[in-house]
């Protein structure tokens, strides 16, 4: 700009001294005139998000010159004398960024813009939007554990009839039982719904989902991925027979930008801001809050025996903060807060049950803070260490009943890898989980399990604790195509004071570049629940359940190292269950006589090209349960046979994705009743129970839609979304309900076809 | 933590029973099939080596040439705390008052009535002997099991609990409620509604409840539909009939049960309005 205007004010003085230049120039180059040089900046974003790009090649044409952009998106480019004449003699250049996953950004430039000196901004358009707030993962979740089934952001959150929730989405994974609809857990592989911990980064947290089961309590935006660990899990988790759930959240950009996302839809709304915070560190801060019970008050009818006080709602908090010392060196700090209440008074006798009256309360809440350090010590010696300090708040009221849980929670991890050469790796670590229980629990007799009179209140109140220590030791041992991972856990769970030993393992086998097979295994404990050991609940001498299980797959993966292409995953399981809590209709409650099994073989097949994803999970099994006494056995309370799902997802130009879901399930078994008592005393009907399981609720079927569009802005985005679910109105059958005296029955079918519309903006 | 899942899901459970039933099914209120619809205990509670006589309230408005047939034991309580199906059947002290012997009505044109004293339930003077003194105050329980069986098969089974406590420890005893009228827009009940929809309650008497217990009303009608099958103290329910039911030459019967918060039982029968 400068030498520009010059020659037009000046252009005797810039002739002479011009002149006086070259000649003093002449012997050391004749071509290159040093004035004539200039240098073109620019910074590359993505479109929409404002995201710098790094590492991406910017071309200028016709001269064929390139640069890369640095970290922050920056670049330059150096033109000498010739090119600057070249351009100048051809009036324009043409700039053009290629990069992979973005369309090929194209962009003319008149030589006086170019020769301005100014700084030009480049916003390429992605191929696929699929998760705008996603981020690269880096080193925190090395270790792969042999069963893990994960959903990345991108793929929860845009699996129709998921809502873009990320538990939700994860129970279409093989292996993973459709829970009825409204309930709040997860089963795996045919256990119970107490069979399966919840996690978030690797600590325990008592619910998974709000109530009703929409929504789980981590924001999704925030949340890098989904893991369900099932039959033949590593020895760096335990204490659950079924598996293990986690959400994982996701590292912080740390780049410059401030970023964001906003959403409203029909049920809840939510906000999500991250920024860099000072050199070395940035930070996320995020909330949702609900209004469920206000749709829910506004469809339920007119009724004078029933008051919703305070409408079903919840609310989350989701804080993180990370800071680098050094390369070496990361502390990041997690908090989490979930809240969920909904009073309501039933002003006359419920008619199932007239001591079903007055106020009810229920609220649950909990949170967690959980500070964590990466510590790589060394080049072959890595450490982590994470601990997370909480509280769980539940609380029950309901006329004269009562439940009152106050929980102090204490969990910590701990792992030291040592890398002792390019094939042989060892890790040791800890994983520690401590409650204290405040409690004051108010319970009728009928309420408390039995069928006495219910004006007889149990009441209890005091203090418990449990602690629970486990410590592993895992080796790999790599051997050319074969890998070895033996591992042991030592567990104490106190107070029923017991101490095991696990041994567990893995083997893969790499047959080729596609093939791999991999075979693990070993023995699971699983505590006591503390009700079940509660003297006046319970039995305080229950002991813990205990597993073994075994699972066998293969994968074959057509990539090759590519994002597209076809993936195969098929896995036979087997579980021998014993030692189980059963109830008894004595003085002892529960006694650990059950003994069950769980057989099956799941298969996942996944093919993804730049526009299309289609994914196929199937998962026949067989569950079985029976007590030791007993000959005969009895179907699990969650074995469905089969389990089919099928996806399928187009994007379309104009930022256009149609998705859709298929699903197919056998129905769950159920104990018929064939008759009743009529308690005089109560005015009610006590159920007489037919053969445990015997009969099945009919097949589940559901097929769901989901329309995505985004209006792309340079520096935001615009998300609507339309999530269809049932949408051929399938009437599928979720439990039998029954007259007043059991005498007549129905089933209650699920919802019926119902659509969630959305709006998102995130820059 | 499973508690949690179940406390949310019950508060579904409520939800739902609220906003939902299934029209189909009979309703509660609705006399017409066998029902036993309560089982009187002179005294619901007792000291060791007292009894207390049984009067069974049992209905059958569509009955035309059944047989009928009933029994009434007792026996200790067999672990209805822990979930035993309420039953003497594998008991080994069973006190069988009535063994599957023929009854009908006191009258061809009443289908509905409280039966006469089938029998009495004696507490042994040792009865509390190895009781705690929680059991001792909140009672041990002697299972009443009264069955009634039609034309020899269908069977419906019902059972009461009498309340064997300490006489130095509870020295006052549980008394039945007592249901003075039932008032049919605010008059008492002495003959058929005239008018499509009507207002129905029941009064009792307040000092026969003990301190804290509420009176819970259970109505029963041949014809129409109540709103509410049951009511608290001084609730009312609305009584709503067709023109077809207001025309209709059978005579109706309307049958309030009262009952207060630890066993006591009470009732009263209008037939032939």
């Amino acid at each position: 700009m400068f030498i520009d205007s010059f020659l037009k004010t000046n252009l005797l003085c810039v002739v002479f001294c011009f002149t006086a230049l070259f000649q003093s120039q002449i012997g050391r180059s004749q071509e290159i005139d040093p004035l004539l040089q200039i240098t073109l900046k620019g910074r590359v974003y993505e479109k929409g998000t404002s995201k710098p790009l790094s590492g991406l090649k910017v071309f200028l044409l016709p001269i064929k010159k390139s640069t890369e952009t640095d970290t922050n998106g920056f670049f330059s480019l150096d033109l000498d004398s010739s090119e600057v004449q070249s351009l100048k003699t051809e009036g324009s250049a043409t700039w053009v960024a290629n990069f992979p996953g973005y369309r090929r950004y194209e962009l003319k430039e008149a030589w006086d813009s170019l020769n301005q000196g100014r700084e030009r901004i480049f916003r390429l358009e992605k191929e696929i939007y699929g998760a705008v707030l996603e981020t690269t993962v880096t080193d925190r979740n090395k270790s792969r554990d042999p069963t893990r089934k994960s959903l990345s952001q991108r793929e929860f959150l845009q699996i129709p009839g998921s809502g873009g929730d990320p538990v939700k989405a994860a129970q279409n994974l093989p292996g993973v039982n459709r829970a009825p609809g409204f309930s709040s857990f997860v089963v795996i592989q045919g256990s119970e719904p107490e069979d399966t911990l919840y996690n978030i980064e690797g600590h325990e947290i008592p619910l998974i989902f709000h109530a009703g089961g929409f929504y789980s309590v981590g924001f999704p935006e925030a949340v890098e991925g989904v893991d369900i660990l099932t039959a033949g899990y590593a020895a760096n988790s335990g204490r659950a027979l079924g598996g293990h759930l986690n959400l994982r959240f996701r590292d912080l950009d740390t780049t410059e930008r401030f970023r964001g996302v906003g959403y409203v839809d029909l049920l809840n709304s939510g906000i999500l801001v991250e920024s860099k915070a000072g050199q070395n560190g940035a930070f996320l801060l995020a909330g949702r809050q609900s209004y469920i019970g206000f749709v829910l008050k506004a469809v339920l009818p007119e009724n004078d025996a029933f008051d919703l006080t305070v409408a079903p709602s919840f609310q989350d908090l989701l804080g993180i903060y990370e800071y680098k010392f050094s390369n070496d060196l990361k502390f990041r700090l997690l908090g989490i807060y979930s809240n969920d209440i909904v009073e309501f008074l039933f002003e006359r006798p419920l008619e199932v049950d007239p001591s079903v009256r007055g106020d009810f309360r229920t609220q649950t809440q909990f949170y967690r803070i959980i500070p964590a350090l990466n510590y790589r010590i060394n080049d072959s010696t890595d450490f982590t260490f994470s601990t997370a300090l909480g509280e769980d708040e539940i609380e029950f009221r309901g006329n004269t009943n009562r439940f009152i849980l106050d929980i102090k929670a204490l969990t910590t991890r701990g792992e030291i890898t040592k890398t002792w050469s390019g094939s042989q790796k060892s890790r040791a670590g800890f994983d520690n989980r401590y409650s204290g229980t405040d409690f004051d629990i108010a319970l009728t007799g009928s309420q408390s399990g039995g069928n006495s009179n219910s004006s007889d209140i149990i009441t209890i109140g005091g203090y418990s604790e449990q602690r629970e220590i486990g410590i592993y030791l895992t080796h790999e041992a790599n051997l050319s195509s074969l890998s070895i991972e033996p591992s042991v856990r030592f567990d104490t769970f106190r107070p029923s004071d017991e101490n095991y030993v696990s041994p567990r393992g893995t083997l893969r086998y790499s047959w080729d570049s596609l093939n791999k097979s991999r075979l693990s295994g070993g023995q699971y404990y699983q505590p006591p629940l503390p009700q079940e050991t509660s003297p006046e609940f319970g039995n305080p001498n229950l002991k813990s359940s205990k597993a073994k299980s075994f699972a066998l797959g293969h994968e074959i993966d057509f990539r090759e190292g590519s994002s597209f292409g076809w993936v195969l995953d098929n896995e036979v399981f087997y579980k021998w269950l014993y030692n189980l809590s059963t109830e008894t209709t004595d003085s002892t409650r529960y006694v650990n006589n059950g003994l069950g099994n769980s057989t099956g073989w799941q298969i996942s097949l996944k093919h993804k090209t730049s526009v299309i994803d289609v994914g196929l999970n199937y998962t026949y099994s067989v569950s079985r349960r029976w007590e030791q006494s007993a000959t005969e056995k009895f179907p699990s309370a969650f074995d469905q046979t089969h389990n089919l799902g099928i996806l399928g997802g187009i994007e379309i130009s104009g930022n256009w994705r149609f998705s859709t879901r298929f699903r197919y399930v056998t129905g769950n078994p159920y104990t018929p009743i064939v008759g009743s008592f009529y308690n005089s005393e109560t005015d009610t009907y006590l159920p007489i129970n037919g053969a445990r399981f015997s009969q099945r609720l009919k097949g589940f079927s559901q097929l769901d839609f989901r329309v995505d569009k985004r209006v792309l802005f340079d520096t935001w985005t615009l998300s609507f979304y339309l999530d269809l679910q049932n949408v051929l109105n399938s009437k599928n059958q979720e439990q039998i309900n029954y007259s007043y005296d059991y005498s007549q029955s129905a089933a209650i079918t699920g919802l019926p076809v119902i659509g969630t519309l959305g709006v998102k903006g995130e820059f | 933590m499973p508690h949690v899942n179940f406390l949310l899901s019950l508060v579904l459970v409520f939800l739902g029973s609220a906003s939902c039933s299934d029209a189909n099914f009979r309703e509660r209120f609705e006399l017409g099939p066998a029902r036993i619809l309560g089982l009187i205990f002179s005294h619901p509670e007792i000291n060791p080596g007292q009894s207390t006589s049984i009067q069974p309230i049992f209905s059958f408005e569509n009955q035309t040439s059944e047989t009928l047939e009933h029994r009434l034991r007792s026996c200790a309580d067999p672990g209805l705390v822990f979930g035993v199906n309420p039953t003497c059947e594998n008991s080994t002290d069973i006190n069988l008052m009535v063994d599957w012997t023929a009854f009908s009505f006191t009258s061809p044109n009443v289908k509905s009535e409280i039966l006469g004293p089938l029998g009495n339930v004696t507490a042994t003077a040792d009865f509390l002997i190895s009781s705690s003194e929680a059991e001792k105050t909140n009672g041990k329980i002697i299972l009443v099991e009264y069955s009634v069986r039609i034309n020899g098969t269908t069977v419906l089974n019902s059972f009461g609990k009498v309340r064997v406590t300490d006489p130095t420890l509870k020295p006052v005893k549980n008394q039945n409620p007592s249901l003075t009228n039932i008032l049919l827009n605010s008059q008492s009940l002495a003959s058929r509604p005239t008018a499509l929809k009507n207002d129905l309650a029941a009064t009792f008497d307040p000092t026969s409840l003990d301190t804290g217990e509420e009176f819970l009303a259970s109505y029963f009608i041949s014809r129409g539909e109540v709103e509410y099958s049951r009511t608290l103290g001084e609730q009312s329910t609305e009584w709503e009939l067709t023109q077809t039911d207001l025309e209709a030459t059978e005579t109706i019967t309307v049958i309030v049960v009262g009952r207060d918060e630890r066993g006591g039982v009470t009732a009263l029968v209008r037939t032939g309005l």
